[in-house]
Formats: C-alpha cells, structure tokens, sequence
C-alpha cells in the first residue's frame, strides 16, 4: 500500500506543476533556450537529479542532450513557440507509452530529459 | 405468506409448481415477478428474518487458493440475502463484456448486451435506482454541473456508478411476498440434495433439512436454484445421487472459472497538473435525478484491447487545503471578534499543514508566488491529487475453482472449498491498467501518476483481495463442454433446473454484479412465465 508523506507528495506535486509552465517568453530574435521553458528550474534539477541516481545512463555530457533535445524539438511539425512544442512532445510521449519512472512517478521522456538537462546544467 | 419449516412435521411432503431455492436478490426478483400469477411459488430460504450464528457458520469452508475472506464472511444466509450487507453500487455489465476478446480465452456470453437491455431497465426500479443513463455519460454529467476529464478518443473514459440505498431485498419486498396468495416463503429451510430421475434429465425432488428440526421434500415442475456464487456450485456438486460428480457435472465444469473482481486499496497517486482537478463526479459524486451517483475511471476498448477490464475509484486528497481553510476560519472569526468554531481543531489542521500555510501566509504579506519556508507549494487548485483504488476483471480461469472439502457443517454436508487462482494475464491486465491511467493523464495534461512498483514487471508488487464478488461457477455457455447452463439459464441436460445469479455470468467486467443479476433474474422469471403460460 502506498502511502507517500505529506511533504513528499507536496513537494513532487510542486515540481512536476513547474513542469507544464513554460511560461517565459523569449525577447523577439533570442534563441529559445530548453531550460528558460521551465517554470521552476530548480525544481526541475531535483527531478532529474532523482533520475540520475536511479538510472545514471541518462546522464552524460550536457552539450549532447542539449542537442539531441533541440533535435527533437526541431523534428515536431509545428514552427509555434518552444514551450508549445515542447508540450506537444510531452503529449505525444505519454500517448506512445514513452514513459520513464522516476522514484515511482510516471513522467514523459521528455520531462525526463529536460529535467535531467537542468540537473547537469545546474552542477 | 411466509412460514417457518421448523414447523414442519418430520418426512412433509411439499409441492408447488415453481421452487426457488434461495432468496437472496436473484430468488425474490424471480418470486415477486411470478406473485399473484396462477404459478404456485414456492421458496426455501435457509435462515430466518434475521442473522443467526449457527446458520450462517453454514457458509464456512475452506481457502485453499490465493488469500481470500473466511467463506462465511462475504455472503449472509438469512432472509434477503447478501443484499442484507451489500453496498449498493450499480452499474450494468458494458457491451465489450458480452462480445469475443481476441486474448481473452474462453469467453461464452450467448447473446450480446441488447438482449439484457430491457431487462436492466427493469432492474432499474428493483434497485431503487434512477433512470437507465449508464451510456450517456455525458448527458448525466452536464445535469450534474460535472465536468469530465478530456479523456476523448483515448484509451479511458469517466464511467457511471448509480449508488442503491442500499435495497435490502428481504425487508423491501418481504411483505410483498407475504401478501402474494400465491407465494410461500419457507424459513429455516435448507436443500441438501436436488434430485432426479434415474436418467439424470429431470428434477423430481428436493431434499430439505431443518438444523436440528424435520426432514422434508419438495416436488416441483421446476426448480430455480438461487443461492449465490459459490452455494449454488456446491449444492450441485452435493448432489451426486444420480450423477456421481454431481448434476449438470458430467462435462467438469461446475465450480470451475471461478472469479472475482481483484481489488488494491491506494494502489497509486495521482498528483493533479497546474492548480488541481475539479471532478466532483470523480471525487466522491452526488445525489442527481434522485439518486446518488459517482464516475470511475474505466478503460474503453482501445484500453482493453483484449485483456481485462478495470476502474479506478478516486479519493481525492484534501490534505494541503485543510490548512489553509483552517487559517481562514480563524482569521475570519478574529475580524469580527469571535472566537472560531472548533478552535482546537483548526490549530491542528495549522500545525499539520505548517508548510502549506506559511506560503500562504508569504504570498498574502510580501506578494509572492514563491514559499520561503517549505521545500514547495503546492497549486491552489480544489483538489491537488488522490489515492487510486482499483477493480480488475480477471480472465476466466478453469483452475479457479470452487470444489467440497472432506469436512462436513452441521447438516452432515461437505464443506465448501475455494481455489482462488489467478494468471500471468490478469498480472499483464494489471500493468496495462497502471500504464493506461498514467498515459491518459499525462496525455490530457490532467497530471501525473506515482505508482511505486515497475507496472511492466511480473510479479504482483502488492496485497490484493477480492471483492466479495462470486462469479462463473456454472458460467452460461451454449456448449455444454464450456458451460453449466444455457443461454436461458437451464443447467444443460436437466430438462427442469434452472441456476439465477451471478454464478452464471461467464466474464464479469468491472460493474458491481447485483444490478445484472436482477436483470438475469427478470429475464429468467420471464422465461419461466411462458413456460408455464
């Protein structure tokens, strides 16, 4: 039976809202950036940093998994704003089952790499 | 009327033209449709009005399967029957349930859901429950000012519960059945043996007991055996005076597809996106059109696709809004100089909610969003997240079965014993279940599941029980090597045997089984009426 603390819940609850809150616009002709979609990049980091612990091969070196984020943003058909797409790939993760587990939350593999992303990005 | 076979003399010889062993939600709808009809029916119950110790140890058997309630726990042996305990939720079997699964092996219903249609219409009133609305979700949940998940074209949907008082058949259509010239009720009245002529095809008695009272017999044109989904398997098999391994046996296959519906309390979490959910239908409902009603979680097709069913029940966790309610009652009631209701309490909900309040507190003086004193806050919204409970349908299983004991009761009847068994797909439904929950929230945006066990693995990562309901011991199949009766629920190869109740059901969905078993119920009683027009 299930019965995560209070704070636990809270917290994660928290950090995963931040998740679907992209919500800084970028200054007209700034490249977007990932981690400024991020509502709460610190919350964000303690996502990835679980993710990490658990599976380390997520990791890596940071200019890689920037790329390969970018490179899978590019490849959305959709020219709208970053954190559009961003949340189309979010959808589009959990609609093909591309879900990762991380301390027992089902996330998309995208969050899950984004998240590892602000982790790396942040040490 | 109803009497009391304890008043019986020893040897009684009784006949009626109908004899419905059992009045439970299945003998009685069946006994109140043939009341004041030119048919004598007659009843045996084994209990009384009331619950009695001794009776009901009548019920008690053996768990020799996977973990399950003691045997007399789940069901009750007196007049009414389990619905003397029954929680009244209600829900018809869906059309997926009825219809060939590619994976699903085994599945036997002779006719689709249209067949049952009219018939959970008139269940409907039996159970004293609203209009038959169960299809059109949404039209419910618009009279209800409840809004739905966007679940559309997806692999879940919000499905309809109605909720019964409970009706407690015993004393809701007792009297009826006592006004009824036609009808007599026999109290205290046990079978312990159906009979047949040499060849097996015809019931010619029945064998009756009292605990430590008379012994008599009952002859009738015919017979509906009534008594639940485990009892009604072992009064068959108890019957092997004529047919060795028991009547309608000669094939193997009473007792076996055993089945319950599998059920895990706080299975998962799910915490709600941005500022929370509003799903009062999926938190706990309300009274609409006059009668209570809640949605579950529930997989359509594309979700099943070819497995079992399952639903998930939410229950909404309050706990980061009590706090803050909490702060605000007390500030409320010092403006106006009053001391707050429940002041004790309140401080309480503060105390235990500390984390939650000082970011309120932090964003009403300093006009932030952010919480300086806790790890995080959580959204505003009504409902933050909820615990998961789940009902899944397991697949029919001929090694779940229901067999005798070597021990005897009190009537010198061998007991009855439970194989509770469960397989590598219904582990495989399970997963699906916990992957297609959290797809389609993510999916919708509705938020995200914590689930602490791998959904994919093999093992069962948790404690599961069953739901006290009994199913598929003499399943309905049109071939008597699949089944025990057939699709007008006559026991195959006895001419005059007729099985009500959830015993018959060859799968079982994820809806509660009492409102189907009426419906049975009220198709067989209408079979019955032309047999004896």
């Amino acid at each position: 039976m299930i019965r995560p603390s209070r704070r636990f819940v809270l917290g994660w609850a928290a950090a995963l809202a931040t998740l679907a809150i992209f919500r800084h616009p970028r200054a007209a002709g700034q490249p977007e950036d990932l981690l400024a979609c991020l509502g709460d990049r610190r919350a964000a980091a303690r996502i990835g940093r679980a993710a990490l612990a658990e599976r380390p091969e997520l990791g890596g070196d940071v200019g890689a998994l920037r790329h390969a984020l970018d490179r899978a943003v590019a490849a959305v058909g959709d020219t709208g704003p970053l954190r559009r797409r961003l949340g189309r790939m979010v959808r589009d993760d959990f609609s093909a089952g591309r879900i990762e587990r991380v301390q027992g939350w089902m996330l998309s593999e995208t969050e899950t790499r984004l998240c590892v992303l602000a982790a790396l990005s942040a040490t | 009327m109803i009497l009391d076979a304890r008043d019986l003399p020893d040897g009684e010889h009784l006949a009626a033209d109908l004899c419905i062993i059992g009045a439970g939600a299945a003998g009685i709808t069946i006994a109140r449709e043939l009341a004041e009809s030119e048919v004598s029916v007659l009843v045996l119950e084994s209990g009384g009005l009331d619950y009695d110790e001794r009776t009901q140890a009548l019920y008690q058997g053996e768990n020799v399967g996977l973990p399950y309630d003691d045997l007399d726990v789940p069901r009750l042996r007196y007049f009414g029957g389990t619905t003397n305990h029954w929680a009244g939720w209600c829900r018809p079997l869906d059309p997926i349930d009825f219809a060939p699964r590619p994976g699903f092996r085994e599945v036997g219903w002779p006719f689709g859901r249209a067949e049952i249609d009219p018939f959970y219409r008139r269940a409907q009133p039996v159970c004293q429950l609203g209009p038959f609305a169960y299809d059109d979700v949404a039209a419910w949940a618009r009279g209800a000012h409840w809004p739905l998940p966007p679940f559309e074209g997806g692999a879940l949907r919000s499905a309809l519960f109605q909720v019964s008082p409970p009706t407690r058949f015993g004393e809701v259509y007792g009297p009826e059945l006592k006004r009824a010239g036609n009808v007599t009720v026999q109290l205290n009245a046990n079978v312990v043996q159906i009979r047949t002529d040499e060849a097996g095809g015809t019931v010619m008695e029945l064998a009756c007991r009292v605990l430590d009272g008379p012994a008599f017999t009952v002859a009738a044109r015919h017979v509906v055996l009534a008594t639940g989904g485990l009892e009604n398997a072992r009064i068959l098999l108890l019957s092997d005076q004529t047919a060795p391994t028991g009547l309608g046996n000669g094939r193997d296959q009473v007792g076996r597809y055993f089945m319950d519906h599998v059920w895990f309390e706080t299975l998962a979490y799910v915490a709600f996106s941005g500022a929370g959910a509003d799903l009062p239908g999926h938190f706990g409902g309300a009274v609409h059109q006059g009668v209570p009603s809640f949605l579950a979680l529930a997989p359509t097709p594309k979700g099943i696709d070819g497995g079992g069913a399952f639903r998930f029940v939410l229950r909404p966790n309050y706990v980061s809004r009590r706090g803050t309610d909490s702060l605000k009652a007390v500030a409320g009631a010092f403006k106006r100089l009053a001391w707050p209701d429940d002041f004790a309490g309140h401080i309480a909900n503060i105390i235990d909610d500390a984390d939650v309040v000082a970011g309120a507190i932090y964003k009403n003086l300093f006009g932030g969003s952010r919480n300086p004193f806790a790890e995080a806050a959580p959204g505003a919204g009504p409902v933050p997240g909820a615990y998961l409970d789940l009902n899944l349908e397991q697949q029919p299983n001929p090694d779940s079965r229901v067999g005798l004991a070597r021990r005897t009761d009190a009537l010198g009847q061998r007991r009855i014993q439970l194989d509770w068994r469960l397989t590598d797909r219904d582990r495989r439904t399970f997963g699906r279940a916990v992957q297609v929950l959290a797809r389609e929230l993510g999916r919708t945006g509705l938020g995200r599941v914590k689930a602490d066990f791998d959904p994919a693995g093999d093992d069962w990562p948790m404690a599961f029980t069953g739901s006290r309901h009994h199913m598929g011991t003499t399943r309905m199949h049109t071939e008597p090597g699949q089944g025990v009766v057939d699709a007008d629920c006559r026991v195959h190869g006895i001419s005059n045997l007729f099985i009500a109740g959830s015993s018959i059901f060859p799968t079982s969905g994820f809806a509660n089984p009492t409102l189907t078993i009426v419906a049975l119920s009220l198709r067989l009683a209408d079979h019955l009426k032309r047999l004896f027009a």
